[in-house]
């Protein structure tokens, strides 16, 4: 196959492009076949070594080099004769360089490959002006920065520093540490000026300060020469082995290519690298060995540097807060300026207090367990022991230091690290936790968590310090510490270990009480709450009496805060809860007089502390507070038979949720407590045989349920469980209608609840009592659709929810789901017989045999008996012809319960009149 | 072993399409110059550190975002010549270099089309470009990408280039057409 044209054209492109200008045209005339010339002239044309596509990290020396190769010793290049080549690296080549007037040495600095002319010269020399202005002993002076004419290219002539690298220097003199520091101190001065000047340095490293012979002055070389030069962001431009000589010297802002964060305080973190080094003798705080260009700078961007400490724990302490505060990965948190890194340096020297605070190891864990929400658990426990050994390694600092606590420096510096441990464990690690609980399989990661913060308490505790909020602040850490080891949501079970913490929380609180210390009404409420924590882990070990003096104890200790504290907000509701407790606690002892004089005491605190309070969010929580009680004292009263009383918490009930719906009246939580409030009502109702009342409750709650599910119906993945709400309040709605024999509004509401139907149908797998929801539409549909003659129409619908039934009855069958069942087969025996299909209607009478014989069996009410006759009558309406179909119907359908009677009286005629005609 | 693990694009392909979206959204309007590198750099470290485990390598991974990137930036220069249209046009443009050296500003909408032409002419030629301009990778990542020299890659920009420019410059500037 013949090369294409394109093919053929980048042969002679490449061939063409290496030649220099002068010969192309000789190429193109003798080389380049005729057809493809023009097109090959034009290309040509374009051509640019630094184009939009240049390739970076060139490992061949870029085409423009030969400019600067040229230069060799003797060579004038703007005024300054070339001596000899000191080094040559990605960016150009440095020469020593003699300059006639005034008559010195200096260094010259000439750029590969930099095209000049335009934009860039005029640059060029602006930024060179702006370094000219860098005037200080600890900076390499830029003498000029020019372009050479003659020769096109761009130089910089800078004092030449006879000096030695730095870390050459700390070897060879062997520096202490302290001459070390002092060094670090008057870089970080030189680096000053120059911010001041407005001049960032960006790539500061040891190899770029050299130490004067002379006088032992650091000086830093190549101040704003990146920038200068275009160079700095472009990592790629210079050799790997370069770029990885650079890159460990990159903040974490430069490595993350956040080039617009870049600013001071990134020659700040340079300087704590540089400090680093030099103190650990050439260890970079990121080990980047071996790693590949990438991977070297995602360690700088995500791991926190090495503690200079473990390297070198000699400087444990102040130096090395003083260090990692220059290397923290976020700008804020370091020092803001070269100079007050400097000034810390300068008064650990003088041994004067620092100005720095460590950076507390719980800050890092939780800014980290912030960042990375899919951490697993395995990582969390190695994280944490770090967190776990560094809080340890900090209570053996604060141990030495007492011992020496003369001196002031010391003292300061343990209640310092005091402060950290007390942080730590009263704050730290239940922020910490809070952001790894969610965390699947994080129990090992959080038991760890809290055993170290366990051990950090038991440390802060045996202090013995009388200082009020100290005590305070570890009573509530050592309740937060029972709460999670046994006593909320997220519990690791630990009720044994909760216990203890509890009760060393208890014993602080009394000790608190019992101080001169003016008590606060808050300490009070603690106290208490913790013995009612106290009292749920006993009622979790069902030990009753031991709950409910823990309990009366709680009361105690609680209710003359009410008196002391008239104002205290949170008093009145916290007891309240208590008595409430109490009151169920009393009631599951079966003492229910002494239980709803508790109730009520609870109650009335409740409604104390909702007067007492300001917000609508602390509205709201109170009177969720008297729903609950209202609710369940309600059910206590309707389980008794007392229907009166019941109604009367009910309509309490709905009229705090009416409230609470006006306050908030987006929350969802409390839409759905108020249509739980109509439901409950119309339960009364329905049991007084109050029809109509509980219809009305019910179409209420039906219009809370309908309104909540609209939300996001339509949406693709609509809530389901609202719309289960929703289908059950149609279900009851329709069912009351119909049997008040309102059979157009039951179509109507079964019609408005369609929708809820559908959403669900394709759902029914996953959840049972969808599917029963489901089945009782069918149901209710079908029987409806009987009285209209429909019975085609009502075996489609029951047809179609056989699935559902399938499904319904794969579980288990909680009380009334078996009537469902029933009503099912029972209704498709009579449709088959309505429609002639007797034989398959009599097949189905066993599995309904079945059914009613295990709805007597587990249920012991009055309503199987009827429900036994029923079947009867069905059965022997099927018996007849037929004719008796609608007698069948009437035998299943007709009135339940008290009315049974009735409707058997009907039967039993229909089946005589049936039986007559058939003689 | 290979065999086993389906192929990211799908499920990642939002995530970077996101953190595309986010990188324009931060860069300042009135300068709309955008440094692929770096933008391929800050999803890599963005989508990477999540499951390093689904990536062979950086260039692999870059090469999957060139191809969004391309996505992303052409949408996003669709819609500011819509929004502009009728007014002074307003270039998205994409440097390749350092924002900072004087290569011309590229823009993205004609480069795209010319860069449709090269690959009904040359696929090959033209992927190289993509993963240079819109990958931001370098000579020798290409390279390994491809699986062809670093040579070859510098020659095949080289020619790329004059190709595309003598393209872009014969269009001239298509929206006002």
């Amino acid at each position: 196959m013949a090369e294409s044209r394109h093919a053929r054209l980048k042969a002679l492109f490449t061939e063409a492009v290496d030649l220099p200008p002068g010969q192309r045209e000789a190429f193109l005339a003798e080389s380049c076949p005729v057809d493809l010339r023009d097109e090959l002239e034009e290309l040509l044309d374009f051509e640019t070594d630094d184009g939009f596509l240049a390739p970076e990290c060139d490992s061949t020396p870029p085409p423009a080099a030969p400019a600067a190769a040229r230069l060799d010793d003797g060579q004038l290049l703007g005024g300054y004769r070339i001596l000899r080549e000191l080094g040559a690296g990605g960016m150009g080549r440095v020469f020593e360089a003699e300059q006639d007037r005034p008559r010195r040495l200096v260094a010259l600095k000439v750029v590969h490959g930099l095209r000049t002319g335009g934009e860039l010269a005029r640059r060029f020399e602006r930024e060179a002006e702006v370094l000219g202005r860098l005037e200080h002993p600890g900076i390499a002076r830029i003498c000029e920065a020019g372009i050479d004419e003659a020769l096109g290219v761009p130089f910089l002539a800078m004092e030449l520093v006879d000096g030695v690298p730095l870390l050459d220097f700390a070897r060879n003199h062997a520096l202490d540490d302290r001459e070390r520091l002092d060094l670090i101190a008057r870089i970080a001065d030189a680096v000053q000026h120059a911010h001041q000047k407005g001049v960032i340095h960006r790539d500061l490293k040891p190899g770029n300060v050299l130490v004067a012979r002379s006088d032992a002055t650091p000086r830093i070389l190549d101040f704003g020469i990146a920038r200068t030069f275009g160079h700095d962001d472009d990592l790629d431009t210079t050799r790997d082995g370069q770029v990885l000589g650079t890159v460990t010297h990159m903040s974490p802002e430069q490595a993350a290519g956040r080039l617009e964060d870049v600013d001071t305080r990134t020659d700040v973190y340079a300087l704590g690298v540089l400090a680093f080094e030099l103190l650990t003798d050439g260890e970079q705080p990121h080990d980047t060995t071996g790693l590949g260009l990438h991977a070297a700078l995602s360690r700088i961007v995500e791991t926190p540097a090495r503690r200079l400490d473990q390297l070198v724990p000699r400087l444990r302490g102040d130096v090395a807060t003083i260090v990692h505060k220059a290397l923290q990965p976020e700008r804020d948190r370091r020092y803001q300026s070269a100079a007050a890194f400097a000034d810390d340096v300068r008064r650990y020297l003088g041994a004067q207090p620092i100005q720095a605070r460590p950076a507390t190891p719980w800050y890092q864990v939780s800014r980290f367990a912030a960042r990375n929400r899919s951490l697993t658990a395995a990582a969390a426990v190695a994280i944490l022991s770090l967190v776990g050994g560094t809080a340890v390694a900090t209570w053996k600092a604060i141990e030495a230091s007492e011992a020496a606590a003369q001196e002031r420096e010391a003292r300061q510096r343990a209640e310092r690290r005091l402060g950290d441990v007390r942080e730590f464990a009263t704050k730290a690690v239940f922020e910490i936790h809070d952001e790894i609980k969610h965390l699947s399989g994080s129990i090992d990661a959080r038991r760890q968590l809290l055993d170290v913060g366990h051990d950090a308490l038991v440390r802060l505790q045996a202090e013995e310090s009388d200082d009020p909020d100290l005590i305070r602040e570890v009573a509530v850490a050592w309740s937060q510490q029972g709460r999670l080891r046994g006593g909320d949501t997220y519990h690791l079970g630990k009720s044994a270990d909760a216990t203890s913490c509890f009760e060393t929380a208890i014993t602080l609180w009394q000790r608190l009480l019992a101080s001169d210390a003016a008590p606060k009404a808050t300490d009070r409420s603690k106290l208490g709450l913790t013995h009612y924590r106290l009292a749920m882990l006993d009622l979790d070990a069902r030990d009753l009496d031991a709950a409910e003096q823990r309990l009366r104890t709680a009361i105690e200790v609680m209710e003359p805060g009410l008196e002391a504290f008239p104002e205290h907000m949170d008093l009145p509701g916290d007891l309240g809860s208590v008595w409430t407790r109490l009151g169920r606690v009393l009631m599951e002892q079966e003492r229910a007089a002494e239980a709803l004089q508790a109730i009520e005491t609870g109650l009335a605190l409740n409604r104390e502390s909702l007067l007492r309070a300001v917000s609508d969010e602390d509205r709201a929580y109170h009177l969720r507070g008297l729903i609950v009680s209202h609710n369940w004292l309600g059910n206590h009263h309707y389980d008794r038979g007392d229907l009166e009383a019941a109604e009367t918490e009910y309509r309490q009930y709905l009229d705090y949720a009416e409230q609470v719906c006006a306050l908030l009246p987006d929350d969802e939580l409390d839409a759905s407590n108020l249509a739980i409030a109509h439901k409950k009502l119309a339960r009364v109702h329905r049991k007084r045989g109050a029809l109509d009342a509980a219809l009305q409750a019910e179409r209420h709650a039906l219009d809370v349920m309908e309104s909540l599910a609209a939300v996001d119906a339509g949406s693709r993945e609509p809530n389901l469980r609202r719309v289960s709400q929703w289908l059950d309040s149609t279900l009851s709605c329709a069912g009351t209608e119909l049997q008040l024999g309102r059979a157009a509004a039951a179509r109507e509401t079964l019609a408005r609840g369609l929708l809820a139907r559908q959403l669900l149908t394709p759902h029914i797998a996953d959840t049972q009592s969808w599917a029963w929801s489901c089945v009782a539409y069918a149901n209710l549909a079908a029987e409806l659709l009987l009285l209209q003659d429909d019975a085609v129409g009502a075996l489609r619908e029951l047809h179609d929810a056989g699935p559902a039934l399938r499904r319904a009855l794969a579980g288990d069958t909680p009380k009334g789901t078996l009537r469902t069942a029933a009503d099912f087969v029972a209704l498709r025996i009579v449709t088959r017989s309505r429609l002639g299909q007797d034989q398959q209607a009599r097949e189905e009478l066993p599995e309904l045999r079945r059914l009613t014989r295990e709805i007597l069996d587990r249920e012991a009410s009055d309503e199987p008996r009827s429900f036994e006759l029923q079947l009867e009558l069905l059965d022997g309406a099927l018996r007849g012809s037929s004719e008796t179909a609608h007698a069948a119907t009437q035998a299943w359908l007709g009135p339940r319960g008290d009315k049974a009677s009735e409707a058997e009286r009907r039967v039993r005629r229909a089946l005589a009149i049936a039986e007559s005609r058939r003689r | 072993m290979s065999g086993e693990r389906p192929d990211p694009l799908p499920e990642v392909y939002t995530e970077l399409r996101a953190v595309a979206a986010g990188y324009l959204r931060r860069t300042p309007s009135a300068a709309p110059t955008i440094q692929a590198t770096a933008l391929v750099h800050e999803a890599w470290l963005q989508i990477a550190k999540h499951d390093e485990t689904r990536w062979r390598s950086r260039t692999h991974f870059a090469a999957l975002a060139s191809k969004v990137m391309r996505d992303v930036l052409v949408d996003e220069a669709r819609a500011r010549k819509a929004a502009k249209r009728g007014g002074d046009r307003q270039r998205l443009t994409l440097s390749g270099l350092s924002p900072e050296t004087d290569s011309p500003d590229v823009d993205v909408l004609a480069l795209h089309e010319a860069l449709e032409r090269l690959a009904a002419e040359d696929p090959e030629q033209a992927r190289i470009v993509e993963l240079r301009f819109f990958g931001g990778m370098t000579g020798d990542e290409i390279a390994e990408t491809v699986g062809v020299s670093r040579r070859t890659v510098v020659r095949e920009l080289k020619m790329a280039q004059a190709w595309l420019l003598r393209e872009m410059t014969r269009d001239g500037d298509p929206s006002d057409g």
